[in-house]
């Protein structure tokens, strides 16, 4: 049984092995910087330098064997290949030998065979021996040395071979300077004390002339690269971290190690080698809580707990139910191996590099086509597979940064010069990674005057941002501020009988300001948790005397899934569009006042299937009547892109998809790693003056999100590079009238957010901000939207929510949305008549508070709809919103505001 | 009745070795299912790089072809051990090939319980 397990085990470390040597692009971040290294010293350059104050800021972390070994390959493009491979026969050889060691001294094969084959099976050693690092070289040196010492403990030549191979270990990777020659002179001290002099003195004298040879030639750069800056910050959390997972990967290895360790004394041959290797082992292994440290501090512990497994099997041979335990508990052992293997080796690390294979291989284009330096992390492999040097480790100089060791002053201004024409950033959804790599002070730099152009394999694209650095929103300032005297408040009307309702939207009539079309989301259940088992449609309502009466109608063909999303908006001519997501596709439909408002369903049209994620927005032109459709839309098959649509015939035909330069991968997207672009929504200015607003972070997607500008001088065919204008810690809504563009906000921090209304009365070139939510606390979370209309005589009319009295402690967690959502919410109306100079004071709309309990749960998610909708006419403003009056279910509320 | 040990050796003998022969076929039954979704489950794991129908149509291909050697290895457990136990009932290496190929059905068993 045992064989069996250990064969399975095996063959998933070649299989392992395979995939790794194989893959084209970096596995990880500290692949390249050996490469890097192996190139210099393929040209004859000094590695280690002392000075810093100029490029490159690259530190060589080890000694050079390694590097040397790889320089033949390293300005090949079979560099990554030709390491890897190394670390694979290394690990090969490394099982070779701890095999033989165990076989020479028990002549037992199963217990040999044992001790090689958990040695692959270890789940450090499977993802290690995968890639291009120093690790398995030094260990397979190591372990010769120790065989050989086995082998012949009283040869001199043997003594002179193993001496050797220690050294070359130890020039590999310093760390190999504790645990095997410990082991070494144990063992020899046990068998001939006199050549365990003579292998110290070798050993010690030939690493000390070589350690002072290397210092003299570099002028102290050795020591400082491979010591000093070493030395990085000890953080116990991931010391403990990494010792329970230990602990679960290889809990009997770890007590056949302490049995060893306690009680093999007098009764196995090896145990002066066993026990130092295990506490050398064990000492080295605990340096793990260094910070960028990984598992490969495990591998020799792993290549001794493998060798004590071994033993322990040769010294229960002659004990047959002892032994049957063993084989028992090392079979259980190897499952538990291999389970961990196919976890942590395959599932989280290569299996998750290899899923971006596709999204490397466009990231290392960007990175062929680019000239000059390029900052990178996890990805500097791509610069070096150009066969061009690294400019910078970020991680290294940032750890020395910290360490007030280097001074990072002309690299900052070199980001502010935007002397890089790309900045590749990796970063991982959970986990501040990014924050480890770069000082604060370099990121703050790179978001200031670089922008992220796009996100490709969990790594975000920077490019020097195009005009003024910063951003164009100020601070808001405490606007003018008047009592709504003149407000006439219409009597409260609830538009549809419909019992769950979500998502409403408003439009009036540019025409008849009597005619209205409100739209809503309705669901067959309050709780859709299952949405295969819920109905989810539009539902339009038409009302032609002001909101007094209403009636009913699908503006869509009955969905074989659900259509949702929904847009209203009347065009300039009186005629009414209806427009929402019909079974994955943007559909659009159209009536005019002569039919009353009846719409054909035979004549709704498919726009396009290509939106990724975000709503898709419409708006009409209230001048000329071009419809404009904005939505995240794929590109090149695995890239979403903030885009328009535009139409100039009412829908029949949309001429063209413009795109603005911030692509993001979709699956990225998909896989949870990155935010979609959201809430992207047309400003129409002057002169054919068009603009895209929209929302997104460049990382995980929580709140504040980036607020972006592009413009456009041509009706939005061709778009200027995309602008950082602000931050926002809620949704967005934008309006515009003339040459002035509004987008409603909320400004703050995670604790205080108020709203504020961003204006720019030039298309877009300079904004002014202003809070217009007074003293109201507003609701926070992603469905909180607020919504903003502007009047044909460019009245602005204000709606948002507010958190009730009564629940003034509530918070909703903006990372978690509204799962747990429990506030009540009242809803507010403001409006302004003088362009922003003064704004109304907020008036209460809802005569009962709004539970946040009773909103359709669609997935878990209860949510009234991402924004609120208000239409504006010259004399009056219909606000929507969905109250919650009755015992359960929503309703769908409006009433007309005169001002 | 007086029953002779030798007797009751013989008479055990065969019905022993039939009934070892069907828990071997039942095992390797169990065997041909659990090695199938072993090798399916670990393929989708390590090997694909993207999703589709391409991705789709090689676990096809790979099932049928594993489908295709385990049912040869079935066919010799049953027909082969069959044959061979037939021929040699009571013998030890009757016994002996009954003991490895029950310790190998019931380790694919359990390695199935971590892979």
């Amino acid at each position: 049984m045992l064989r069996l397990f250990l064969g399975v085990a095996v063959l998933l470390f070649i299989i392992h092995a395979l995939l790794s040597v194989f893959f084209p692009y970096p596995l990880d971040y500290g692949e390249a910087p050996l490469v890097d290294q192996a190139m210099r010293l393929a040209a004859g350059q000094n590695i280690y330098r002392t000075e810093m104050a100029s490029p490159p800021y690259t530190i060589a972390n080890y000694p050079p064997v390694y590097p040397l070994v790889l320089a033949p390959f390293a300005h090949s493009d079979i560099a990554f290949l030709a390491g890897r491979a190394i670390s694979v026969l290394s690990a090969i050889a490394t099982a070779i030998f701890l095999g033989l060691i165990i076989h020479h001294t028990s002549q037992d094969r199963l217990s040999a065979l044992a001790s090689g084959a958990i040695f692959l099976a270890i789940p450090y050693v499977v993802y290690w021996s995968g890639l291009l690092r120093v690790d398995m070289l030094a260990l397979a040196l190591s372990t010769a040395a120790l065989y050989l010492l086995v082998r012949s403990p009283g040869s001199r030549w043997g003594i002179a071979g193993a001496g050797l191979l220690l050294v070359a270990a130890i020039y590999t990777r310093q760390s190999y300077a504790l645990a095997a020659p410990l082991a070494a002179l144990a063992w020899l001290w046990s068998q001939a004390r006199r050549r365990a002099i003579e292998l110290a003195l070798l050993v010690g004298g030939l690493s000390l002339i070589l350690f002072i040879l290397l210092n003299i030639l570099t002028n102290g750069g050795f020591f400082f690269n491979i010591v000093t800056a070493n030395a990085n910050e000890f953080m116990m959390s991931q010391l403990s971290w990494n010792l329970n997972n230990l602990a679960a990967a290889t809990p009997i290895l770890l007590i056949l190690g302490a049995l060893l360790l306690f009680f093999g004394w007098g009764r196995m041959s090896l145990w002066p080698l066993l026990a130092l290797y295990l506490i050398g082992a064990t000492i080295s292994a605990l340096t793990i809580g260094k910070i960028g440290s990984n598992v490969n501090y495990f591998l020799e512990l792993s290549a001794a707990l493998s060798l004590a497994a071994g033993a322990f099997l040769a010294w229960s041979q002659a004990h047959p139910w002892r032994l049957t335990g063993l084989l028992a508990l090392l079979t259980l052992q190897t499952g538990l191996l291999m389970q961990t293997t196919l976890a942590q080796a395959f599932d989280e690390r290569l299996s998750f590099r290899r899923k971006d294979e596709i999204a490397l291989g466009n990231l290392a284009a960007i990175v062929a086509e680019t000239d000059g330096p390029i900052l990178a992390d996890e990805f500097m492999g791509l610069i070096t597979m150009q066969q061009r040097p690294l400019y910078m480790q970020p991680f290294e100089v940032t750890q020395l940064a910290r360490a007030q060791q280097w001074d990072q002053t002309a690299l900052l201004q070199d980001i502010e010069q935007q002397a890089f024409p790309l900045i590749l950033i990796y970063r991982l959804p959970a986990y501040p990674l990014h924050e480890e790599r770069w000082t604060s002070e370099m990121l703050a730099a790179i978001e200031k005057h670089y922008r992220p152009a796009r996100i490709e394999a969990g790594a975000v694209i920077y490019r020097p941002q195009e005009g003024q650095p910063g951003l164009a929103i100020p601070s808001p300032s405490q606007g003018n501020s008047f009592k709504p005297e003149a407000i006439q408040l219409g009597p409260l009307r609830r538009i549809t009988q419909a019992p769950y309702v979500l998502q409403p939207q408003i439009s009036v009539s540019p025409t008849n300001p009597e005619h209205l079309a409100a739209l809503a989301m309705t669901s067959s259940f309050a709780r859709c948790d299952d949405l295969s088992k819920c109905q989810a449609d539009l539902l339009l309502h038409i009302s032609t005397d002001g909101g007094a009466t209403w009636t009913d109608q699908r503006p869509f063909s009955q969905p074989r899934q659900f259509t949702i999303e929904g847009n209203v908006s009347f065009g300039p001519d009186g005629s009414l569009y209806v427009l929402g997501i019909r079974d994955g596709a943007i559909v659009l439909n159209k009536t005019d006042p002569d039919t009353g408002y009846e719409f054909n369903r035979s004549n709704q049209n498919e726009v396009t299937r290509a939106q990724v994620a975000a709503r898709p927005w419409l708006r009409v032109d209230p001048q000329g009547g071009d419809l404009f459709l904005t939505y995240a839309a794929q590109y090149r098959d695995t890239l979403a892109t903030p885009s328009l649509n535009r139409s100039s015939d009412g829908g029949a035909n949309w001429s063209f998809t413009a795109r603005v330069d911030q692509s993001i991968s979709i699956a990225d997207i998909q896989s949870g790693r990155i935010a979609p672009p959201g809430d992207i929504q047309v400003l129409l200015g002057e002169d054919n003056q068009v603009a895209l607003v929209w929302i997104w972070r460049g990382d995980t997607g929580g709140w504040p999100r980036d607020l972006w500008l592009a413009v456009s001088s041509d009706g939005g065919e061709n778009f200027s590079a995309p602008r950082r204008i602000g931050e926002t810690w809620g949704p967005i809504h934008a309006a515009s009238y003339g040459a002035n563009y509004y987008i409603i906000y909320q400004s703050g921090s995670q604790q205080a957010q108020e709203l504020a209304l961003a204006s720019s009365q030039n298309n877009g070139r300079t904004w002014s901000s202003t809070v217009v939510s007074g003293d109201i606390p507003i609701a926070t979370g992603s469905d909180k939207g607020p919504a903003i209309g502007v009047a044909p005589d460019g009245t602005l009319d204000l709606l948002f929510y507010g958190l009730d009295e009564s629940a003034k402690d509530c918070a909703v967690d903006l990372e978690t949305a509204e799962a747990g959502d429990r506030c009540v919410y009242d809803v507010y109306y403001a409006y302004s008549r003088d362009g922003c100079q003064s704004f109304s004071e907020p008036l209460l709309l809802n005569e009962l508070f709004i539970r946040a309990t009773l909103f359709v749960q669609i997935g878990g998610l209860a949510q009234a709809g991402p924004y609120l909708s208000i239409a504006s006419s010259d004399v009056y403003a219909y606000p929507i919103w969905i109250n919650t009056e009755e015992s359960e279910g929503t309703q769908m509320y409006t009433r007309q505001i005169e001002r | 009745m007086n029953i002779h040990p030798g007797e009751q050796k013989k008479f055990s003998a065969p019905a022993t070795a039939f009934s070892l022969w069907l828990a071997t076929v039942i095992l390797a039954t169990w065997d041909f299912l659990v090695i199938r979704g072993m090798v399916l489950r670990t393929y989708v794991r390590i090997l694909p790089v993207g999703g589709g129908s391409e991705a789709a149509d090689v676990i096809t291909l790979i099932h049928i072809i594993l489908v295709i050697i385990l049912a040869i290895f079935w066919i010799g457990v049953v027909i082969g051990g069959a044959e061979y136990h037939y021929k040699r009932v009571g013998r030890p290496d009757s016994w002996k090939l009954f003991s490895r190929t029950l310790a190998v059905e019931l380790s694919i068993l359990f390695l199935a319980v971590f892979i």
